[in-house]
Protein backbone atom coordinates (compact mmCIF):
# COMPACT_ATOMS: atom_id res chain seq x y z
CA UNK A 1 0.00 0.00 0.00
CA UNK A 2 2.74 2.91 1.19
CA UNK A 3 5.69 0.53 0.85
CA UNK A 4 7.37 3.38 -2.14
CA UNK A 5 5.57 6.55 -0.34
CA UNK A 6 6.99 8.56 2.61
CA UNK A 7 3.97 9.25 4.44
CA UNK A 8 4.25 12.81 3.67
CA UNK A 9 3.90 12.43 0.10
CA UNK A 10 0.68 9.64 0.91
CA UNK A 11 -0.91 12.62 2.66
CA UNK A 12 -0.27 14.83 0.01
CA UNK A 13 -1.70 12.11 -2.47
CA UNK A 14 -4.73 12.53 -0.36
CA UNK A 15 -4.68 16.70 -0.03
CA UNK A 16 -4.61 16.60 -4.16
CA UNK A 17 -7.36 14.36 -4.43
CA UNK A 18 -5.81 11.62 -5.91
CA UNK A 19 -6.56 9.17 -3.55
CA UNK A 20 -9.21 8.87 -0.61
CA UNK A 21 -8.75 8.44 3.26
CA UNK A 22 -11.47 6.36 3.06
CA UNK A 23 -9.94 4.06 -0.26
CA UNK A 24 -6.78 4.01 1.50
CA UNK A 25 -8.00 2.83 5.07
CA UNK A 26 -9.99 -0.13 3.23
CA UNK A 27 -6.63 -1.35 1.90
CA UNK A 28 -5.18 -1.09 4.54
CA UNK A 29 -7.85 -3.00 6.69
CA UNK A 30 -7.97 -5.46 4.72
CA UNK A 31 -3.84 -5.79 4.13
CA UNK A 32 -4.36 -5.99 8.16
CA UNK A 33 -6.53 -8.67 8.15
CA UNK A 34 -4.89 -10.82 6.45
CA UNK A 35 -1.57 -11.01 8.07
CA UNK A 36 -3.05 -10.97 11.48
CA UNK A 37 -3.70 -14.89 11.73
CA UNK A 38 0.13 -15.59 11.45
CA UNK A 39 1.97 -12.47 12.74
CA UNK A 40 -0.75 -11.35 15.81
CA UNK A 41 0.69 -7.72 15.45
CA UNK A 42 -3.70 -6.88 16.46
CA UNK A 43 -4.74 -6.88 19.51
CA UNK A 44 -7.75 -5.32 18.00
CA UNK A 45 -8.56 -3.63 14.26
CA UNK A 46 -11.20 -0.47 14.41
CA UNK A 47 -12.64 -0.74 10.88
CA UNK A 48 -15.65 1.24 11.80
CA UNK A 49 -13.48 4.17 13.82
CA UNK A 50 -11.19 3.55 10.61
CA UNK A 51 -14.13 4.17 8.04
CA UNK A 52 -15.45 7.45 10.70
CA UNK A 53 -12.41 9.22 10.34
CA UNK A 54 -11.47 8.63 7.22
CA UNK A 55 -14.62 9.66 5.81
CA UNK A 56 -14.31 13.11 7.97
CA UNK A 57 -10.97 13.39 6.38
CA UNK A 58 -11.96 12.73 2.58
CA UNK A 59 -15.01 15.94 3.96
CA UNK A 60 -12.38 18.16 4.83
CA UNK A 61 -10.37 17.70 1.57
CA UNK A 62 -13.41 18.69 0.06
CA UNK A 63 -13.43 21.57 1.63
CA UNK A 64 -10.24 22.86 0.71
CA UNK A 65 -8.40 21.80 4.25
CA UNK A 66 -5.24 20.21 3.78
CA UNK A 67 -4.25 18.48 7.08
CA UNK A 68 -0.91 17.61 7.33
CA UNK A 69 -1.32 13.67 7.79
CA UNK A 70 -3.96 13.58 5.52
CA UNK A 71 -5.63 9.86 5.35
CA UNK A 72 -2.37 8.15 6.69
CA UNK A 73 -3.09 5.30 8.36
CA UNK A 74 -1.97 4.64 11.92
CA UNK A 75 -2.24 2.51 15.01
CA UNK A 76 -1.55 2.40 18.50
CA UNK A 77 -0.41 0.14 21.33
CA UNK A 78 -3.19 -0.39 22.97
CA UNK A 79 -2.07 0.91 26.41
CA UNK A 80 -3.47 3.98 25.06
CA UNK A 81 -7.02 5.14 25.22
CA UNK A 82 -9.22 5.24 21.96
CA UNK A 83 -12.95 6.72 22.90
CA UNK A 84 -15.55 4.16 22.83
CA UNK A 85 -13.00 0.90 22.57
CA UNK A 86 -11.32 -1.19 25.38
CA UNK A 87 -8.01 -0.21 26.34
CA UNK A 88 -6.75 -3.80 27.51
CA UNK A 89 -3.12 -3.05 28.15
CA UNK A 90 -1.98 -6.34 26.69
CA UNK A 91 -4.23 -7.75 29.70
CA UNK A 92 -7.22 -9.28 30.82
CA UNK A 93 -6.86 -6.84 33.93
CA UNK A 94 -8.10 -4.48 32.27
CA UNK A 95 -10.94 -5.37 30.00
CA UNK A 96 -13.75 -2.99 31.64
CA UNK A 97 -11.40 -0.13 30.76
CA UNK A 98 -13.64 1.90 28.00
CA UNK A 99 -12.43 5.43 28.01
CA UNK A 100 -15.05 8.30 26.72
CA UNK A 101 -12.28 10.40 25.42
CA UNK A 102 -8.63 9.60 23.33
CA UNK A 103 -5.30 10.01 24.81
CA UNK A 104 -3.54 13.06 24.15
CA UNK A 105 -1.43 11.61 21.29
CA UNK A 106 -3.91 9.68 19.39
CA UNK A 107 -6.38 12.65 19.12
CA UNK A 108 -3.85 14.86 17.91
CA UNK A 109 -2.91 12.27 15.02
CA UNK A 110 -6.55 12.02 14.41
CA UNK A 111 -6.71 16.12 14.24
CA UNK A 112 -3.43 15.82 11.84
CA UNK A 113 -5.77 14.01 9.47
CA UNK A 114 -4.10 10.48 10.01
CA UNK A 115 -6.95 7.43 10.48
CA UNK A 116 -6.65 4.52 13.02
CA UNK A 117 -6.73 1.00 11.68
CA UNK A 118 -6.35 -0.40 15.15
CA UNK A 119 -4.73 -1.23 18.88
CA UNK A 120 -1.96 -3.29 18.54
CA UNK A 121 -0.68 -6.22 20.50
CA UNK A 122 2.05 -5.78 23.35
CA UNK A 123 3.58 -7.75 26.25
CA UNK A 124 1.43 -8.24 29.16
CA UNK A 125 1.36 -4.44 31.12
CA UNK A 126 3.88 -3.28 28.85
CA UNK A 127 6.28 -5.31 32.02
CA UNK A 128 8.49 -7.44 29.66
CA UNK A 129 10.78 -7.65 26.62
CA UNK A 130 9.86 -10.55 24.43
CA UNK A 131 6.29 -9.24 22.68
CA UNK A 132 4.51 -12.72 23.99
CA UNK A 133 1.18 -12.45 24.95
CA UNK A 134 -0.74 -15.22 26.65
CA UNK A 135 -4.35 -13.57 26.01
CA UNK A 136 -3.84 -11.94 22.84
CA UNK A 137 -1.23 -14.30 20.81
CA UNK A 138 2.41 -13.75 20.66
CA UNK A 139 3.54 -11.46 17.82
CA UNK A 140 5.99 -13.00 15.72
CA UNK A 141 8.89 -11.47 14.23
CA UNK A 142 8.24 -10.87 10.37
CA UNK A 143 11.70 -11.67 9.60
CA UNK A 144 11.44 -15.22 11.16
CA UNK A 145 8.15 -16.23 12.45
CA UNK A 146 10.32 -18.34 15.18
CA UNK A 147 11.36 -15.48 16.86
CA UNK A 148 10.42 -12.30 19.23
CA UNK A 149 9.81 -9.57 17.88
CA UNK A 150 10.75 -7.98 20.88
CA UNK A 151 8.67 -6.31 23.39
CA UNK A 152 7.41 -4.60 24.77
CA UNK A 153 5.42 -2.49 21.81
CA UNK A 154 5.90 -5.85 19.82
CA UNK A 155 2.90 -4.86 17.65
CA UNK A 156 4.47 -1.03 16.76
CA UNK A 157 6.99 -2.88 15.12
CA UNK A 158 5.85 -5.62 13.49
CA UNK A 159 3.08 -3.51 11.94
CA UNK A 160 5.52 -0.96 10.19
CA UNK A 161 7.53 -4.12 9.65
CA UNK A 162 5.01 -5.56 7.39
CA UNK A 163 3.60 -2.18 5.42
CA UNK A 164 0.44 -2.70 7.69
CA UNK A 165 0.11 0.76 8.14
CA UNK A 166 3.31 3.77 7.99
CA UNK A 167 3.07 4.87 11.48
CA UNK A 168 2.38 3.63 15.18
CA UNK A 169 2.44 4.70 18.52
CA UNK A 170 4.58 2.28 21.68
CA UNK A 171 5.87 3.53 24.83
CA UNK A 172 9.10 2.74 26.13
CA UNK A 173 9.86 2.27 29.97
CA UNK A 174 13.55 0.48 29.07
CA UNK A 175 13.60 0.04 25.69
CA UNK A 176 10.27 -1.23 24.91
CA UNK A 177 10.17 1.28 21.45
CA UNK A 178 13.88 0.54 20.51
CA UNK A 179 14.24 -3.33 21.00
CA UNK A 180 11.33 -3.96 18.96
CA UNK A 181 11.98 -1.55 15.94
CA UNK A 182 15.88 -2.90 16.01
CA UNK A 183 14.34 -6.60 16.03
CA UNK A 184 12.11 -6.02 13.06
CA UNK A 185 14.10 -3.19 11.03
CA UNK A 186 12.27 -0.57 11.34
CA UNK A 187 12.95 3.13 12.85
CA UNK A 188 12.13 3.79 16.47
CA UNK A 189 12.34 7.06 18.75
CA UNK A 190 12.52 7.21 22.65
CA UNK A 191 11.87 11.28 22.53
CA UNK A 192 12.87 13.43 25.86
CA UNK A 193 11.46 12.22 28.61
CA UNK A 194 8.64 15.55 28.66
CA UNK A 195 8.37 15.82 25.38
CA UNK A 196 5.10 13.97 24.42
CA UNK A 197 2.00 13.76 26.52
CA UNK A 198 1.24 10.46 27.74
CA UNK A 199 -2.48 11.40 29.28
CA UNK A 200 -4.43 8.66 28.45
CA UNK A 201 -2.38 6.09 29.01
CA UNK A 202 -1.92 2.89 31.48
CA UNK A 203 0.94 3.72 33.05
CA UNK A 204 4.15 1.36 34.15
CA UNK A 205 6.81 3.90 35.19
CA UNK A 206 5.67 7.88 35.88
CA UNK A 207 9.06 8.62 35.90
CA UNK A 208 10.58 6.27 32.88
CA UNK A 209 7.70 5.88 30.55
CA UNK A 210 8.13 7.62 27.12
CA UNK A 211 5.57 7.47 24.21
CA UNK A 212 6.80 7.39 20.75
CA UNK A 213 6.78 6.78 17.32
CA UNK A 214 7.76 3.99 14.90
CA UNK A 215 8.25 3.96 11.24
CA UNK A 216 10.12 3.03 8.06
CA UNK A 217 12.36 6.42 7.49
CA UNK A 218 13.68 8.80 9.97
CA UNK A 219 11.89 11.33 7.79
CA UNK A 220 8.69 9.79 9.03
CA UNK A 221 9.52 9.35 12.78
CA UNK A 222 9.85 13.59 12.42
CA UNK A 223 6.38 14.35 10.43
CA UNK A 224 4.71 12.33 13.05
CA UNK A 225 6.96 13.70 16.44
CA UNK A 226 5.73 16.96 14.79
CA UNK A 227 2.52 16.20 15.66
CA UNK A 228 2.85 14.43 18.72
CA UNK A 229 5.25 16.60 20.78
CA UNK A 230 4.54 19.24 23.19
CA UNK A 231 2.95 20.57 26.37
CA UNK A 232 -0.32 19.02 27.56
CA UNK A 233 -2.38 20.17 30.73
CA UNK A 234 -3.13 16.82 31.21
CA UNK A 235 0.13 15.60 31.51
CA UNK A 236 2.21 17.58 34.19
CA UNK A 237 5.13 16.09 33.20
CA UNK A 238 4.86 16.99 29.43
CA UNK A 239 7.56 19.93 28.78
CA UNK A 240 6.34 24.00 28.11
CA UNK A 241 9.74 24.02 25.91
CA UNK A 242 8.40 25.07 22.10
CA UNK A 243 8.64 22.14 19.31
CA UNK A 244 10.82 22.64 16.25
CA UNK A 245 10.01 22.01 12.94
CA UNK A 246 11.61 18.57 12.98
CA UNK A 247 11.31 18.30 9.28
CA UNK A 248 13.13 21.46 8.46
CA UNK A 249 15.94 20.39 10.83
CA UNK A 250 16.31 16.54 8.19
CA UNK A 251 18.23 18.98 5.90
CA UNK A 252 20.72 20.55 7.66
CA UNK A 253 24.20 18.84 6.95
CA UNK A 254 25.84 16.67 9.18
CA UNK A 255 29.45 18.03 8.37
CA UNK A 256 30.57 18.53 11.86
CA UNK A 257 29.00 16.77 14.69
CA UNK A 258 30.62 14.58 17.13
CA UNK A 259 29.47 11.50 17.66
CA UNK A 260 30.87 9.71 20.99
CA UNK A 261 31.38 5.65 21.15
CA UNK A 262 31.09 4.37 24.52
CA UNK A 263 33.43 1.57 23.33
CA UNK A 264 33.95 -0.32 26.79
CA UNK A 265 30.47 -0.87 28.06
CA UNK A 266 28.89 -1.31 24.44
CA UNK A 267 30.80 -2.35 21.98
CA UNK A 268 33.18 -5.16 24.21
CA UNK A 269 30.43 -8.34 24.37
CA UNK A 270 28.11 -8.13 20.86
CA UNK A 271 27.80 -10.46 18.42
CA UNK A 272 30.38 -10.30 15.77
CA UNK A 273 28.22 -9.73 13.01
CA UNK A 274 25.82 -7.04 14.81
CA UNK A 275 29.21 -5.58 15.52
CA UNK A 276 30.61 -5.20 11.93
CA UNK A 277 27.21 -3.65 10.90
CA UNK A 278 27.17 -0.64 13.58
CA UNK A 279 31.36 -0.21 12.97
CA UNK A 280 30.37 -0.32 9.11
CA UNK A 281 27.62 2.65 9.70
CA UNK A 282 29.87 4.57 11.72
CA UNK A 283 32.22 4.88 8.97
CA UNK A 284 29.53 5.80 6.61
CA UNK A 285 28.40 8.70 9.05
CA UNK A 286 32.22 9.31 9.05
CA UNK A 287 32.00 9.48 5.11
CA UNK A 288 29.57 12.08 5.85
CA UNK A 289 31.68 14.36 8.00
CA UNK A 290 30.70 13.25 10.98
CA UNK A 291 33.40 13.01 13.81
CA UNK A 292 33.36 9.64 15.43
CA UNK A 293 35.27 10.08 19.45
CA UNK A 294 35.84 7.09 22.17
CA UNK A 295 34.33 8.15 25.02
CA UNK A 296 33.21 6.40 28.52
CA UNK A 297 29.85 6.36 29.54
CA UNK A 298 30.20 6.37 33.80
CA UNK A 299 28.36 4.56 36.37
CA UNK A 300 26.47 2.08 34.56
CA UNK A 301 26.63 -0.72 36.76
CA UNK A 302 24.63 1.87 39.63
CA UNK A 303 22.43 3.06 36.89
CA UNK A 304 21.19 -0.67 35.89
CA UNK A 305 20.15 -1.18 39.50
CA UNK A 306 18.71 1.86 40.49
CA UNK A 307 16.40 1.65 37.38
CA UNK A 308 15.54 -1.88 38.35
CA UNK A 309 14.22 -0.15 42.01
CA UNK A 310 12.36 2.46 39.96
CA UNK A 311 10.22 0.33 37.63
CA UNK A 312 9.75 -2.45 40.19
CA UNK A 313 8.58 0.46 42.85
CA UNK A 314 6.72 2.50 40.17
CA UNK A 315 5.38 -0.99 38.38
CA UNK A 316 3.74 -2.21 41.64
CA UNK A 317 2.82 1.39 43.22
CA UNK A 318 0.25 1.71 40.20
CA UNK A 319 -0.79 -1.69 39.96
CA UNK A 320 -1.52 -2.39 43.70
CA UNK A 321 -4.93 -2.17 43.51
CA UNK A 322 -5.20 -3.92 40.35
CA UNK A 323 -3.29 -6.60 42.35
CA UNK A 324 -5.83 -6.62 45.01
CA UNK A 325 -8.74 -6.27 43.05
CA UNK A 326 -8.42 -8.74 40.50
CA UNK A 327 -4.59 -9.80 40.21
CA UNK A 328 -5.45 -13.54 39.42
CA UNK A 329 -6.58 -11.75 36.04
CA UNK A 330 -2.94 -11.06 35.29
CA UNK A 331 -0.48 -13.56 33.55
CA UNK A 332 1.66 -15.71 35.79
CA UNK A 333 4.94 -14.13 34.03
CA UNK A 334 3.62 -10.75 34.81
CA UNK A 335 1.91 -10.76 38.25
CA UNK A 336 5.30 -12.14 40.27
CA UNK A 337 7.17 -9.17 39.08
CA UNK A 338 4.47 -6.66 40.46
CA UNK A 339 4.51 -8.94 44.02
CA UNK A 340 8.44 -8.51 43.90
CA UNK A 341 8.09 -5.25 43.39
CA UNK A 342 6.37 -4.62 46.94
CA UNK A 343 9.15 -5.74 48.97
CA UNK A 344 11.65 -3.07 47.73
CA UNK A 345 12.50 -0.69 50.74
CA UNK A 346 11.67 3.14 49.91
CA UNK A 347 15.09 3.78 51.01
CA UNK A 348 16.44 1.81 47.79
CA UNK A 349 13.78 3.73 45.78
CA UNK A 350 14.70 6.99 47.10
CA UNK A 351 18.44 5.78 46.71
CA UNK A 352 17.62 5.31 43.01
CA UNK A 353 15.94 8.62 42.43
CA UNK A 354 19.13 10.45 44.20
CA UNK A 355 21.74 7.93 41.95
CA UNK A 356 20.28 9.50 38.61
CA UNK A 357 20.38 13.13 39.74
CA UNK A 358 23.60 13.14 40.03
CA UNK A 359 23.99 10.64 36.87
CA UNK A 360 22.41 12.93 35.17
CA UNK A 361 24.87 15.70 35.93
CA UNK A 362 27.82 13.48 35.29
CA UNK A 363 26.17 12.51 31.92
CA UNK A 364 25.64 16.03 31.15
CA UNK A 365 29.21 16.86 30.94
CA UNK A 366 30.10 14.04 28.67
CA UNK A 367 27.62 15.64 26.43
CA UNK A 368 29.32 18.93 26.27
CA UNK A 369 31.80 17.00 24.39
CA UNK A 370 30.15 15.61 21.75
CA UNK A 371 26.52 16.09 20.11
CA UNK A 372 25.42 12.69 20.99
CA UNK A 373 26.34 8.58 21.34
CA UNK A 374 25.96 5.84 19.08
CA UNK A 375 25.78 1.71 20.02
CA UNK A 376 24.46 -0.80 18.80
CA UNK A 377 20.54 -0.91 20.15
CA UNK A 378 21.11 -4.40 20.98
CA UNK A 379 24.15 -6.59 21.05
CA UNK A 380 22.24 -9.68 18.97
CA UNK A 381 19.97 -10.22 16.55
CA UNK A 382 16.26 -11.69 17.19
CA UNK A 383 16.34 -14.38 19.53
CA UNK A 384 14.11 -17.61 19.19
CA UNK A 385 10.71 -17.94 21.00
CA UNK A 386 11.39 -19.61 24.77
CA UNK A 387 15.50 -18.59 24.30
CA UNK A 388 16.45 -17.27 27.79
CA UNK A 389 20.00 -16.50 27.18
CA UNK A 390 21.75 -14.69 23.95
CA UNK A 391 25.60 -16.87 23.30
CA UNK A 392 27.87 -13.32 22.86
CA UNK A 393 31.63 -13.33 22.88
CA UNK A 394 32.23 -13.30 26.90
CA UNK A 395 29.59 -16.62 26.95
CA UNK A 396 25.76 -16.88 27.36
CA UNK A 397 24.05 -13.64 29.06
CA UNK A 398 20.39 -13.37 30.42
CA UNK A 399 18.03 -12.61 27.60
CA UNK A 400 16.86 -9.68 30.23
CA UNK A 401 20.08 -7.81 29.75
CA UNK A 402 21.02 -8.57 26.33
CA UNK A 403 17.29 -7.43 24.97
CA UNK A 404 17.90 -4.32 27.87
CA UNK A 405 20.90 -3.16 29.02
CA UNK A 406 21.91 -0.93 25.92
CA UNK A 407 18.07 0.57 26.01
CA UNK A 408 17.18 1.54 29.92
CA UNK A 409 20.44 3.87 30.86
CA UNK A 410 18.58 6.44 28.45
CA UNK A 411 15.07 5.57 29.99
CA UNK A 412 17.16 6.62 33.66
CA UNK A 413 18.35 9.42 32.37
CA UNK A 414 15.33 10.75 30.10
CA UNK A 415 18.09 11.37 27.46
CA UNK A 416 16.47 10.86 23.60
CA UNK A 417 17.60 7.87 21.80
CA UNK A 418 16.47 6.30 18.78
CA UNK A 419 17.54 2.86 16.63
CA UNK A 420 17.72 2.39 12.95
CA UNK A 421 17.69 -0.41 10.52
CA UNK A 422 22.12 -0.35 9.81
CA UNK A 423 22.26 -4.06 8.08
CA UNK A 424 21.51 -7.67 8.11
CA UNK A 425 22.76 -10.89 9.80
CA UNK A 426 23.56 -13.66 7.43
CA UNK A 427 20.63 -14.65 8.47
CA UNK A 428 18.25 -12.20 6.98
CA UNK A 429 17.74 -10.78 10.36
CA UNK A 430 17.78 -6.85 11.24
CA UNK A 431 20.23 -5.02 13.33
CA UNK A 432 19.65 -2.10 14.69
CA UNK A 433 21.98 1.51 15.81
CA UNK A 434 20.88 3.24 18.46
CA UNK A 435 21.69 7.04 18.81
CA UNK A 436 21.21 9.21 21.70
CA UNK A 437 21.01 12.57 21.91
CA UNK A 438 20.73 15.78 24.58
CA UNK A 439 17.76 16.58 26.18
CA UNK A 440 15.38 18.15 23.44
CA UNK A 441 17.89 17.25 20.49
CA UNK A 442 15.98 15.20 18.80
CA UNK A 443 16.41 17.22 15.45
CA UNK A 444 20.19 15.87 15.63
CA UNK A 445 19.00 12.14 16.21
CA UNK A 446 16.77 12.64 13.23
CA UNK A 447 19.10 14.57 10.93
CA UNK A 448 22.06 11.93 11.14
CA UNK A 449 19.47 8.95 10.52
CA UNK A 450 17.97 10.68 7.51
CA UNK A 451 21.22 11.62 5.97
CA UNK A 452 22.51 7.94 6.72
CA UNK A 453 19.12 6.97 5.16
CA UNK A 454 19.57 8.61 2.25
CA UNK A 455 22.83 6.40 1.45
CA UNK A 456 22.07 3.03 2.48
CA UNK A 457 18.55 0.75 1.64
CA UNK A 458 18.53 -0.90 4.73
CA UNK A 459 15.57 0.42 5.87
CA UNK A 460 13.42 -0.17 2.47
CA UNK A 461 14.04 -4.03 2.61
CA UNK A 462 10.86 -5.96 3.48
CA UNK A 463 10.24 -9.34 4.72
CA UNK A 464 9.34 -11.77 2.01
CA UNK B 1 19.06 -2.40 72.53
CA UNK B 2 21.95 -4.16 72.45
CA UNK B 3 21.00 -7.54 71.29
CA UNK B 4 19.26 -5.91 68.20
CA UNK B 5 21.14 -6.30 65.12
CA UNK B 6 21.51 -2.88 63.15
CA UNK B 7 19.02 -2.37 60.93
CA UNK B 8 20.27 -2.19 57.27
CA UNK B 9 18.95 -2.72 54.20
CA UNK B 10 20.14 -6.59 54.02
CA UNK B 11 17.88 -6.66 57.41
CA UNK B 12 15.56 -5.19 55.36
CA UNK B 13 15.85 -8.00 52.91
CA UNK B 14 15.09 -10.53 55.22
CA UNK B 15 12.20 -9.23 56.80
CA UNK B 16 10.78 -8.50 52.96
CA UNK B 17 11.59 -12.32 51.96
CA UNK B 18 9.53 -13.24 55.75
CA UNK B 19 6.99 -10.85 54.33
CA UNK B 20 6.67 -12.14 50.64
CA UNK B 21 6.75 -15.86 51.93
CA UNK B 22 4.00 -14.89 54.17
CA UNK B 23 1.10 -12.94 51.77
CA UNK B 24 1.24 -14.10 48.29
CA UNK B 25 -0.64 -16.77 46.46
CA UNK B 26 1.02 -20.26 47.03
CA UNK B 27 1.84 -20.75 43.23
CA UNK B 28 3.78 -17.32 43.22
CA UNK B 29 5.82 -17.49 46.28
CA UNK B 30 8.66 -19.10 44.13
CA UNK B 31 8.98 -16.80 41.30
CA UNK B 32 8.50 -13.67 43.73
CA UNK B 33 11.64 -14.99 45.85
CA UNK B 34 13.81 -15.78 42.85
CA UNK B 35 12.79 -11.80 41.36
CA UNK B 36 13.67 -10.46 45.00
CA UNK B 37 16.99 -12.34 45.13
CA UNK B 38 17.37 -10.69 41.52
CA UNK B 39 16.62 -7.62 42.60
CA UNK B 40 18.84 -7.51 45.44
CA UNK B 41 21.90 -8.29 43.53
CA UNK B 42 21.35 -5.83 41.32
CA UNK B 43 20.32 -3.11 43.64
CA UNK B 44 23.87 -3.77 45.77
CA UNK B 45 25.80 -1.55 43.22
CA UNK B 46 23.06 1.28 43.38
CA UNK B 47 23.17 1.36 47.70
CA UNK B 48 26.60 1.97 47.88
CA UNK B 49 26.63 4.40 45.23
CA UNK B 50 28.33 7.76 46.79
CA UNK B 51 25.41 10.62 46.33
CA UNK B 52 26.64 12.82 48.61
CA UNK B 53 23.70 15.35 49.70
CA UNK B 54 22.11 14.72 46.13
CA UNK B 55 18.41 15.59 47.51
CA UNK B 56 16.29 12.78 45.88
CA UNK B 57 14.96 13.39 42.61
CA UNK B 58 11.06 12.65 43.69
CA UNK B 59 9.56 14.32 40.90
CA UNK B 60 11.80 14.59 38.24
CA UNK B 61 12.20 17.34 35.21
CA UNK B 62 14.49 17.17 32.96
CA UNK B 63 13.19 20.19 31.46
CA UNK B 64 14.58 22.28 34.75
CA UNK B 65 17.76 20.74 34.64
CA UNK B 66 18.83 21.67 31.11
Amino acid sequence: MTAASSCWELAASVQRGERSARAIAEVALAEAGKKQARFRPFIRLTPELAREEAGRVDQLIAQGQKPPLAGVPFAVKDLLDVRGLPTTGGSPAFADRVPGEDATVVRRMVGAGAVCIGKLNMHECAYGFTGENPHFGDCRNPWDEQRIPGGSSSGSAVAVALDLCPLTIGSDSGGSIRLPAALCGVVGLKPTYGRISRAGGIPLSWTLDHLGPFARSAEDVASMLQVMAGHDPADESSSKRGVPDYRAELEKPVKGLRIGRPRDAFFRNVDPEVLAAVEAALRQLRDLGVTLVDVTLPHLPEVLGAHRAIIFSEASSYYRTVLADRGEKIGDGIRPNLEAGMFIPAVDYLQAQRVRRVVRQAWARLFAQVDCLATPTVPMTAPRFGQQTVPLPSGEMPLVNACLDNSLPFNFSGHPALTIPCGFSAGGLPIGLQLVGRPYDEPTLLRLAHHYQQHTDWHRRRPV
Amino acid sequence: MPDQPPVTTDAFDRLNREAVAATLLPRDREPVLNMVDFLRKDLQAMRDFPVGESEPATIYDPAAER
